[in-house]
């Protein structure tokens, strides 16, 4: 087994590094500049990773530039993999989770807002999604049968902002005010404001740091939110979404494929495969 | 005005006259000709513009048309358009962001027959939303057209075309296009100085603006109606007529103008300043000899006739200076002739005024001889005593002889100025009166009568003519004569009056010139020879007359301490 995995991501590494200690397996021992080096927690359990950040559109650049292991959600990048017979792919486990922070007035509809969820991670993502089970958020209220919150006083603005930095993201917003003009009802689900907004409806990127604070201020109506799906209440967890006028209505999860050189040994790729995924199963 | 000016003036208008007019002829002509280049070339410009805008449109639609092919040769998209293979529909929804991006379109969406967006490049979760009446009104508007495209954040203008492909007889419209903005604008516009606006019908926004805002130089080169598809009068789309208008700043040719117009005014003033100081200089040199002729002129006076006119010039100038100096030569010939004439006027006066004194002054004498003769035949015995009571009569006419001669002998004598009796001279001249027989000598003398300076001659003078008038206006007949003197301002005032015919205005007017008398045999010079010497004792002299009523003249001295005039030497006796 080789003493370390050079692993190329095309998230954060600090994301993937919190995630990876957050299951238990590993630990930062070490951090400089954009590269993270992590340890196995137990002695011999698995080679120790160097996680180094490439651009989403660099993914397949870097498995032909003989990375060991390549970390992404790039649906060409998985799709490449498949074509190459030294290349085998591992799902991650759902480590992500998107919701939508709303101001104001929340409807009630769970049926659509199922429909909704199921329509958004069918077509609106290109990577792997899945509409947000509930039993995903057992521990947590439940995300469509809250407490309707009482509206804000000032109106909101009929937009709808994003990080920028975050394809996901900017997808779920477009998709949002794509049906604002078709499919309105899919809309009223999340909120008759959002629906009653229509053609009228914008999606703006902002900086990540003020996605939330657009709709506390009033600059949005909604704000598209991603949290690590680790996190316990997921985007129900976020700064904001606890107050009377404002909730979050958890809307897909997203996992990322593991795509490794099949030279690697059996026993890393599945020491590594264990780390990041729900099954441990590696496969083409 | 001088005749200099004058010809710096006419200089002037005749240099000047002509090159304004060539100049703003010049700048009229350039102007028109710059004017109609540039209109020309503007026109030229905007049917390239113009050409530009129908290149692209038809530059969408080839690859368009290029589109549809490639569509008919994938089978991914044939599967999951003609079979509704699930495994195929990311590829679709992700087919126009492709497509969109490899043929250089900014905007571009497939639809199903229903309308429905099957895939959207611009907006690629678009998808599922119909949309039928795009492609229909694309298709009537023959060509490309303007249309508002959505994306997530908000609408978007695009100049878009319509194609269509046949899959499995399935119709798909194809729509693309690209954005028009500003820099779509811009890169139609065929220069600098150009800028387009393209304004849409009715409220569907300002439009697109590529340039500055128009200023006063912004002139309209063209408009063109390009097709649009909008919202009409009942929420439905039609195709309507938007405008795009090409305009053109003509700073920089009103700049040329300016510029032009600079460089002629300072052409013109240059010209100008140089044509004066030609005229200047040319009117200095035309009226030099002239100004000199009548410097020399100005020299000329009858007492200067000895200035030269000679010259050596053959124009008009030196004619005239030849006819100057043989004018002066003439006025001296003439003055010559003239100071002779006087001379010998001069002499004949001196003759008769020699002659009046001394008839002047043997009159008493003879007066004295005939009453001597009288005596000496009437009265022998008092001969001796009469001849001792009028002997000073003799002496003072024998004196006054004697220094009349020394006087006219000197032609020009000094007055003998001392302080004198003015009574005693008036008694003197009053005992050599030649009074008629009826008449009566009346003397009325001041006795505090200061004494006054001046030359007794001239007093006794002044005082023997008045006198021998007053005694000859009595015409022989009876009457008075009165010499009286008084005190008057420190000096002294002579009156001699006399109750004779008198004189008219006229004669009054007349009395004091040289040669006029009313009396047979008379001289003419006695009032002459007193208002002389009256002058130039600088004292006054008064006529007090009426016809009928007798004359009186009064002579005031001024007192000792004003100089007398007669201290001046007397131009004549």
């Amino acid at each position: 087994m080789p003493a370390s995995l050079d692993v190329a991501v095309t998230d954060a590494p600090d994301s993937i590094a919190a995630w990876l200690s957050d299951r238990g397996a590993y630990r930062v021992s070490e951090r400089v500049g954009d590269t993270v080096h992590l340890e196995s927690v137990v002695a011999d359990a698995g080679p120790s990773l160097v996680l180094h950040r490439v651009p989403a559109r660099g993914a397949r650049d870097a498995i032909d530039a003989g990375v060991d292991v390549l970390l992404t959600a790039d649906p060409d990048a998985v799709a490449y993999a498949a074509t190459r017979a030294d290349l085998t792919s591992v799902p991650s486990a759902w480590n992500r989770e998107y919701g939508l922070l709303l101001a104001g007035q929340s409807s009630d509809a769970a049926p659509a807002l199922d429909t909704l969820r199921a329509e958004l991670a069918t077509g609106a993502v290109r990577l792997e999604a899945r509409p947000v089970r509930a039993s995903s958020t057992d521990s947590c209220a439940d995300p469509a049968g809250a407490p309707t919150a009482s509206a804000t006083g000032a109106v909101a603005r009929a937009r709808i902002v994003y990080s920028r930095a975050d394809d996901v993201a900017r997808s779920l917003a477009a998709r949002l005010i794509a049906l604002g003009s078709s499919r309105r009802e899919l809309l009223a689900a999340l909120s008759p404001s959002l629906a009653n907004a229509g053609d009228s409806l914008r999606a703006e990127g902002v900086d990540p740091g003020d996605v939330t604070d657009e709709v506390v201020r009033g600059g949005a109506v909604a704000a598209v939110v991603a949290v690590p799906r680790f996190s316990g209440c997921g985007v129900r967890a976020l700064p904001g979404a606890d107050a009377a006028s404002r909730r979050v209505v958890p809307l897909i999860e997203t996992r990322e494929r593991l795509i490794a050189r099949r030279g690697l040994t059996g026993r890393a790729l599945a020491a590594l495969a264990r780390a990041i995924g729900d099954s441990a199963q590696a496969g083409p | 005005m001088t005749f200099r000016a004058r010809l710096v003036t006419a200089f002037g208008v005749v240099a000047l006259a002509p090159l304004v007019a060539i100049a703003f002829g010049v700048r009229r002509e350039m102007d028109q000709r710059l004017t109609a280049q540039d209109t020309r070339r503007a026109a030229a410009l905007a049917a390239v513009a113009t050409a530009d805008l129908s290149r692209r449109g038809a530059s969408i639609g080839d690859r368009l048309a290029s589109l549809a092919d490639a569509l008919r040769d994938d089978n991914r998209f044939r599967l999951a358009v003609t079979q509704g293979d699930a495994s195929e529909r990311p590829y679709v929804l992700d087919l126009a962001g492709r497509e969109m991006r490899l043929t250089g379109l900014s905007m571009l969406q497939i639809q199903d027959a229903s309308g429905r967006i099957l895939s959207s490049g611009h907006f690629r979760n678009e998808y599922d939303r119909l949309e039928p009446d795009l492609p229909r009104l694309l298709a009537s508007a023959r060509g490309a057209a303007l249309v508002h495209a959505r994306t997530p954040d908000g609408p978007v203008l695009v100049m878009a075309r319509v194609d269509s492909v046949r899959l499995g007889g399935r119709a798909l419209a194809i729509v693309g296009g690209e954005v028009v903005d500003s820099a779509f604008l811009a890169r139609l516009a065929p220069g600098d100085e150009f800028s387009i606006a393209l304004s849409l019908p009715g409220g569907d926004g300002a439009g697109v603006t590529a340039a500055a805002p128009p200023d006063s130089h912004t002139v309209v080169v063209s408009r063109t109606a390009v097709p649009y598809i909008g919202g009409g009068p009942g929420g439905s789309r039609t195709v309507q007529a938007a405008t795009l208008t090409l305009s053109r700043s003509t700073a920089a040719l009103d700049a040329l103008r300016r510029s032009v117009d600079i460089w002629f005014a300072a052409a013109i003033a240059l010209t100008a300043a140089i044509a004066l100081a030609a005229s200047a200089w040319l009117a200095a040199r035309v009226s030099l000899p002239l100004r000199e002729l009548a410097e020399q002129t100005s020299r000329v006076d009858l007492d200067r006739l000895d200035v030269d006119f000679d010259t050596g010039r053959d124009d008009e100038i030196g004619a005239l200076s030849r006819l100057l100096g043989a004018m002066t030569r003439r006025l001296r010939a003439s003055a010559a002739r003239e100071r002779d004439a006087e001379r010998r006027a001069a002499v004949g006066d001196l003759a008769r005024q020699v002659n009046h004194d001394v008839k002047n002054g043997l009159a008493p004498i003879r007066h004295v001889l005939r009453h001597l003769a009288q005596v000496e035949r009437d009265e022998p015995a008092r001969l001796a005593a009469v001849f001792a009571e009028r002997r000073p009569t003799l002496d003072a006419s024998v004196d006054y002889l004697d220094t009349l001669a020394r006087n006219y002998a000197r032609l020009s004598p000094r007055l003998d100025v001392a302080p004198c009796d003015a009574n005693a001279i008036a008694r003197i001249v009053a005992a050599g009166a030649s009074l008629p027989r009826s008449a009566a000598l009346v003397l009325e003398l001041a006795e505090d009568l200061p004494p006054v300076r001046l030359d007794a001659l001239v007093l006794r003078r002044i005082l023997e003519n008045l006198v021998t008038n007053a005694c000859d206006a009595l015409d022989g007949r009876g009457g008075t004569v009165t010499i009286g003197t008084a005190r008057a301002d420190g000096g002294a005032q002579l009156t001699v009056s006399d109750s004779g015919s008198g004189m008219t205005r006229d004669q009054l007017n007349r009395a004091f010139d040289d040669f006029y008398t009313t009396k047979p045999g008379g001289t003419g010079l006695g009032l002459s020879i007193v208002r002389r010497l009256v002058a130039d004792l600088g004292g006054a002299l008064r006529v007090d007359t009426e016809p009928g009523a007798g004359t009186r003249v009064s002579v005031t001295i001024p007192p000792n301490d004003k100089p007398p005039a007669a201290d001046r030497p007397s131009e004549q006796p």
